[in-house]
Formats: structure tokens, sequence, C-alpha cells
């Protein structure tokens, strides 16, 4: 599929099409990562991270392609696992890494990155029902009505009640881990 | 709404622009004085960007299961057009293909691609698609591609995301009046009347029904007032026709359809309906002809649409042990553990592990040494997790939440419970299981005697670690061996009772012998089908306050339609090609109307075909229904 049209489809919130072309990519990024010491299920998760920057990147209108997705997706893979290496005290290799324009950018993200793996900690622990319904309204956009409907709750009042309580009941538990980590 | 709700409320309007320009404004201006806000503010951030992005990842995950399929797909159409050669050699240069495509945009990573791994990968590869083309020449090409499927599904069981099936089941069951199922207003209908028995419910008691269910009581079962003459009724159900003219099925909560091997609903009563008492169980024993193996107590309730609908019975308690592995050790085994919480009707959501281990707790506290702290810093509670894996191990010892405790509290018992001994996994179908625990640990001030100077605590755990590593590590004959200990002592004290008749031997092989913590509905199941290759069954019909049911006849199921759409009844999935009976009743001008016939499932939209029901038509029927073997 043409690049063009990927990144149209991620835009317009067909991204189950788009992802299944993205995720051809992985073969490669997997050998590239296991050939630098990496596991496969290292491989996939540094894979995954980079589908979800460049997700990220693709659909801000500003954004333009200036290397094929594959190359870019697999770039950031590269720069994601070298910078995982680093932290872990281990040499990439010896080569440098290639001069891609947006590296300085892609440490800042990296550390963001970081920085949701504990909030995404926090949410599967408030419970299979509240995650449900945050998911529905931020990340698929559902209607408060449609949500309602589609988790089983009296109305649409209850439902926003319902998701604010679901708000709260994270933000707590974020503060709990925040004071241990701390 | 409470203030904080109210908050929560304002700062999501200003996140999703749906401020006005004052309003923005003097939010704004109350976030540069508000620094509790500000926070608040990030927070609430973040977490929406953490909910965005594990939406993604799981939309990731479901891409990399389509993709999955989708090549299984063409290695399986490939294989049998072509030969396994030629589609080695297809695949092969397909990955070539996109290989040199990124080569020529990054020339320095020439080296890194042009490894190993492909090849041996796609030898992996060619292997699989072999053993496909093998299988085809048994000319049973449709089960093949089950086969194929079915294992590649399992193998991805991991990875698919479960929510969105149950998210579907759930909006399927959304209650639905049209689906109201009674039976027609007929006298003919056989009733099956409650048996009744008088025990004494200070002894234990075996009861047994008309229809050779058996089912043991003991002492002191129920939650009696001051009397111990309760009185049970019991109804059976075994014979197809019984099931579906009580208005019976055999489905669960989320539409799934089970396989039955008896039904039975029993009650007790003393003036007022009994229930059985906290942590008390009676044993039920349903008589089968041919044995079905993974039967499972499962519990009914009755739903909206008026039917009993059941849910497989959950593990309340579950025996753990510690492995004894040294023999400084000195725990005692048999602990009961792990219950799953489920709360009230307000407390609904909070579903999470929490322990009624008091052995573990003690082994915790009892180990626990702690620097020194004021008195005043000996408070609050701490929730710790830990994983036992199949191996016993423990691992990923976390802290999950607390309150209020001093947070070196948190590292110490951390410290403590990474040198727990092996405990024996939960088991489940003949297998060990990885399983989570969470204890929760109040501080107060016995904690004192506990505490260590600097030296002293790092020597203490010193030797803890050391003791710990002397002890050996679990196996799985460590595990069978203390089971096998368990049910000896089982076995003696059966033996010390009384040794079994010859009759009660010879029974017990042809009983499926299952627990109930409930009275009420129960019922002996298993899930029949593997997961792949089934559609829905459809039947065409503008009426809609009709009784239908679908009676299988492969495996001993009913079930009744989870919604009407487009004046279709659908019906759960079902394997196609399904053999079954589509039975239907209504009423029409006070007359009643009878639909029954047998049909294969083959995907295509039936019709109900009605005829005036009769006592003979009723007749017919049920012979025809106990006629059904399975």
């Amino acid at each position: 599929m043409n690049d063009q049209r990927i990144i149209q489809q991620l835009r317009t919130g067909k991204r189950e099409k788009a992802f299944i072309q993205l995720y051809k990519g992985f073969p490669i990024v997997k050998k590239l990562i296991e050939s630098k010491g990496g596991t496969s299920v290292e491989a996939e998760d540094v894979f995954q991270e980079a589908l979800i920057i460049f997700y990220k990147k693709a659909i801000q209108p500003e954004f333009e392609l200036t290397a094929s997705i594959s190359t870019y997706v697999y770039s950031v893979a590269r720069f994601l696992w070298k910078d995982e290496m680093k932290k872990k005290g281990l040499k990439y290799g010896t080569e440098e890494v290639g001069n891609i324009k947006f590296e300085s950018e892609l440490e800042e993200i990296a550390q963001k990155e970081k920085k949701f793996q504990v909030v995404e900690e926090v949410l599967k622990s408030i419970g299979e029902k509240c995650l449900e319904i945050l998911q529905l309204f931020y990340y698929r956009g559902l209607s408060m009505k449609e949500i309602a409907r589609q988790v089983d709750l009296k109305s649409e009042k209850v439902a926003k009640n319902q998701k604010y309580k679901c708000l709260e009941r994270a933000r707590k538990r974020a503060l709990e881990k925040q004071t241990i980590n701390a | 709404m409470r203030k904080e709700l109210q908050e929560i409320e304002i700062i999501e309007n200003y996140l999703l622009g749906k401020m006005s320009a004052n309003e923005k404004a003097d939010f704004e201006k109350q976030l540069e004085t508000d620094a509790s806000l500000k926070q608040n503010l990030e927070m609430q951030k973040s977490l929406i960007d953490g909910l965005q992005r594990m939406g993604l990842k799981n939309d990731l995950l479901s891409a990399k299961r389509s993709l999955f399929m989708r090549k299984v797909w063409t290695w399986f159409g490939a294989a049998v057009l072509l030969t396994a050669i030629a589609f080695g050699i297809y695949y092969n240069s397909e990955k070539e293909e996109l290989v040199e495509k990124v080569e020529k945009e990054i020339n320095d990573e020439r080296a890194e691609i042009k490894d190993k791994g492909v090849k041996n990968k796609d030898k992996g590869l060619r292997t699989k698609v072999d053993s496909v083309v093998i299988m085809s020449d048994s000319r049973n090409e449709e089960k093949v591609r089950d086969e194929g499927l079915t294992t590649k599904e399992d193998s991805l069981v991991m990875l698919s995301d479960s929510r969105s099936e149950k998210m579907k089941a759930q909006v399927a069951l959304r209650s639905n009046g049209a689906l109201e199922k009674s039976l027609p207003d007929f006298a003919e209908f056989p009733v099956k009347g409650f048996q009744t028995f008088k025990i004494n419910s200070s002894k234990a008691n075996t009861i047994t029904g008309n229809e050779r269910t058996i089912i043991e009581i003991p002492a002191n079962a129920f939650e009696t007032k001051s009397e111990a003459m309760v009185e049970l009724k019991l109804q059976e159900f075994y014979k197809l026709s019984d099931m579906v003219f009580a208005n019976l099925t055999t489905q669960t909560k989320d539409g799934q359809l089970i396989e039955t091997g008896g039904m039975v609903n029993i009650e007790a009563y003393q003036g007022a309906k009994l229930k059985l008492a906290e942590g008390k169980s009676i044993t039920l024993k349903f008589p089968f002809e041919e044995k079905k193996e993974g039967m499972k107590t499962f519990l009914g309730d009755k739903d909206e649409r008026g039917i009993v609908v059941w849910k497989e019975q959950e593990i309340q308690y579950q025996k753990v042990e510690y492995i004894h592995t040294t023999a400084k050790d000195t725990f005692s085994s048999d602990i009961q553990f792990i219950s799953i919480r489920i709360g009230d009707e307000s407390d609904r959501m909070e579903k999470m592990f929490a322990t009624r281990d008091e052995d573990v707790k003690e082994y915790l506290i009892d180990h626990l040494r702690l620097p020194k702290l004021s008195l005043k810093e000996l408070k609050g509670f701490i929730y710790i997790s830990f994983v036992v894996q199949s191996d016993g191990k423990i691992s990923a010892t976390e802290v999950n939440s607390a309150g209020n405790a001093p947070v070196i509290a948190y590292e110490y018992l951390k410290k403590t419970a990474a040198e727990l001994p092996p405990i024996v996994p939960y088991r489940k179908n003949d297998k060990y299981l990885i399983t989570q625990f969470e204890i929760r640990v109040d501080l107060n001030k016995n904690f004192e005697s506990k505490m260590l100077g600097g030296e002293d605590l790092q020597e203490y755990y010193d030797n803890l670690r050391r003791e710990r590593s002397k002890m050996k590590e679990a196996s799985k004959e460590d595990f069978d061996k203390k089971l096998e200990v368990r049910n000896d002592q089982i076995a003696t004290s059966l033996e010390e009772g009384g040794l079994l008749t010859e009759d009660q031997l010879r029974s017990q092989t042809s009983q499926y012998i299952l627990n109930s913590t409930n009275l009420g509905w129960i019922n002996c199941d298993r899930y029949p089908f593997a997961k792949n290759g089934k559609s829905s069954f459809n039947v065409f019909e503008r009426d809609k306050g009709i009784n239908c049911s679908l009676i299988l006849h492969s495996v001993r199921g009913i079930v009744s339609p989870t919604y009407i759409k487009q004046g279709n009844y659908i019906f759960p999935q079902l394997p196609n090609k399904e053999l079954v009976s589509v039975l239907a009743f209504k009423t029409e001008d006070k007359k009643n109307y009878v639909s029954y016939y047998q049909t294969s499932h083959n995907k295509e939209s039936h019709e109900f075909e009605f005829e005036p029901l009769t006592k003979e038509k009723l007749q017919q029927i049920t012979i025809e229904l106990n006629a059904i073997r399975n």
C-alpha cells in the first residue's frame, strides 16, 4: 500500500487497516533488534513503541513524510533500542547511527513514553469496567450516550458520573504510586 | 456532584476545549496561583494520554492478529494451489523485496538484514506448509482448515483482546423486551413437581432424587435459626423434553453455549427460604451413561428474558501450601487462600485479589524487620503483591498501594517477601498456574519489637537470604508429592469412616461429582466447542413475541435467541453443519401454535413452520426430543 494512503487512513481514524499494513514491517525490525542482542519480546515492544511514535507524528497536520514509512519506523526502532541499551549500560555497537533529522526530538519522545508506562500500570489497576468506560470515551471517541448503552449503565448521566469517578480513582492510584516511587 | 468530581469535570472541559473564551481565561488565571489545580491538570492530561496509548497498543495487537490470520490463510491457499516448494519461493520473494527496499534507503544496515535469521525462519514456515499439504491429502479440506486455524488461534489467545469480545457479548445481551420467554398457556405441558425431603440438619445427610441425583449435605450446612429440621425441595432435569418444557436453556450469562450433564433446582426451607452457611458446600452427584470430560458446576440465575442463565461457579478458596524444603522450615500446610472479591452493587468495580491467608501474612510479619522508626511512624497499611511462578518461585514482589505507612517499611516488606519459601501454585485441570497474591499488612505499635539498628538489620537480612538460598528449589515432583500425601490423608479418613461398598464404588464411577456453595439452580456443564468455525444461527420471523429454542444434537444443549435483528431471531454461534431441532411456540387469538423441525446449520436464514399445538403434537415432540442421543 502506498505510504500516503496509510497516513490518510491514520488521520481519518481508519487505524485498523493502516496498522495491519504497518505491522508488516515487524520482521525487519525484529532482525535488527535480535542482531543487537535483544529478544523477540523486546523486539516487539520496541517495534510497537516505534509504531506509536510514528502514529502520533503522522496524525499531526504539519507532518510530512521525508522517507518511506518503513524507513521511518525502522529508524525510530533503532533509536529506541540504542536508548534502551544505553540505559542498561551496554554498548549498542561500534557504529554510529545515521544522521536522522528527528533524533533530538526522539529523545524527548522516548522520555515521555517511559512515563506512560507508569500511567499504564495505574490505569490497569482501576478495574476493568472503569478502564472500558474511559477508553471508549478518550480513545474510541464515543458519546456518553453510546457508552452508557455499551457498558450497560442506566443513563447518560450515570455514565458521565461514573466516568468522573473513574478518573478520580485513577488520580488517587497515581498519587499513591508517586508516593511509593518518591 | 461532589467537589472533587466537579473539579475533574472542569479540567476535562478545559482539556477538551469545551470552555467559552471567558471561562478559559478564568481557568488559566486560577492555574497561575493554584498549584494543586495545576498538578491535577497535568495528572489528568497524562491519564488521557495514557488511555490513548493503551488503546493504540490494543489496536496494534489486533492488527498483528489479523495480519497473522491473513498469513495463515495465504499459506493455506498457496499450499492448495501450488506445491509446497513453489510456495516457499513465493514467500521468500516477497520478503526479499521488502528487505531490498529498506536496504536501499539505509545503506549502512545491509550487514544486519542479511543474517541467518531469515533463512532459518523461512525453513520453519515451509515445514508448517508441508504439514498442511499432507493433511489436505486426506480430502477433508474443511476439517483441515478448521484445525489449522484452531491451533493458530490457540497460540494467539494471549494476544487477543478479550475485552472487546466481552463487550460484544454485553451488547448482545442488553435487555430486549421482545425476547421475554414464557411458554403458552397449555394444560398438556408436563409439570415437573418438587420432591420434598425432611432432614435433621445438625447431622450430615445424603438424599437421592427420583432420577438418581445424589446430594450430600454436611452437618450444619444451613443458616438455620433454632430448629434443626429442614425441608428440602428438589427438581431434577435430565431429559431434553423436561428441560425444554420447563423453559430451561444451557447458556451462560454472556451468551455462550454450554453442554449439560443434568440440572437440578434445590431449595431449603424452614418456614422461610434458607441459604447455605458461609464456607459450607454441598456435593452433587449427577448420574451419566457415558462420561464427558471437563464437567463443572454452573449456577443459574434468571435474566431479564425470564430464563435461567448460567455462570461457572467461582473458586472461592484454594488450598495453597508451602513446600517444606528444609528441616528448619516449620510452616504448617493447608492454608486457605485467595478469594476473588466481587463486592456488592456499589462496590462492583473493585474486582481485585484479596487474600484470606493468615499464614502467609503471619510469615511475612514474623520475618519482617524494620530500621529504627519512631512510634508515631508505625501506622497505616501496605498492600504487597507477588507472583508465584508455576515452579513455586516468588517473583514480581511489588507494593501496590499504601495508606500512610512510612516509605522505608515498603522496602523492607518487599525484601522479606522476596525471601518467601517456594509456595505450591494454584492448580487447575492438572496444571500448575502462575498465581498472583496480594496481602495487606497493617503497621501498628507491635512492630516496635521488630526494629533493628543499622548493622544488625543488614545482618538479619543477609542471614535470611542465606537461609533461603540453602533451601532446595521446589519441583513439580515436590508439588505432586504434596498432593499425594493429601490424597492419602483423605483416603485414610475415608477408610476410617468405613470402607466403601461395591455399590458405592460403582455408582461413583458413573456420576459426575461436583461441589456447590449455593442452593438454587445448579447445572453440571462444560464448554463443548472450540471457539472457531462458528457462525450465528438465524430464524426469519416478523412476529416478535415468539418463544423459541434450538435443541442441539451433537451435544446436550439448548439455546435461546440473544437478540432480534431485522426480523431475524439471532441465536448464539454454532459450528457449521451442526444438526439442530428448532422449536417455537406462539399464541394468536387465544390459540396456541407450535413449530418443530430438524435442520442443519447452513448459514442460511431459517423460518418457523407453525401448526396448531395439540396434545398429540406435544407427545410427538417429546418422543423426538428424547430420542436425541448425545
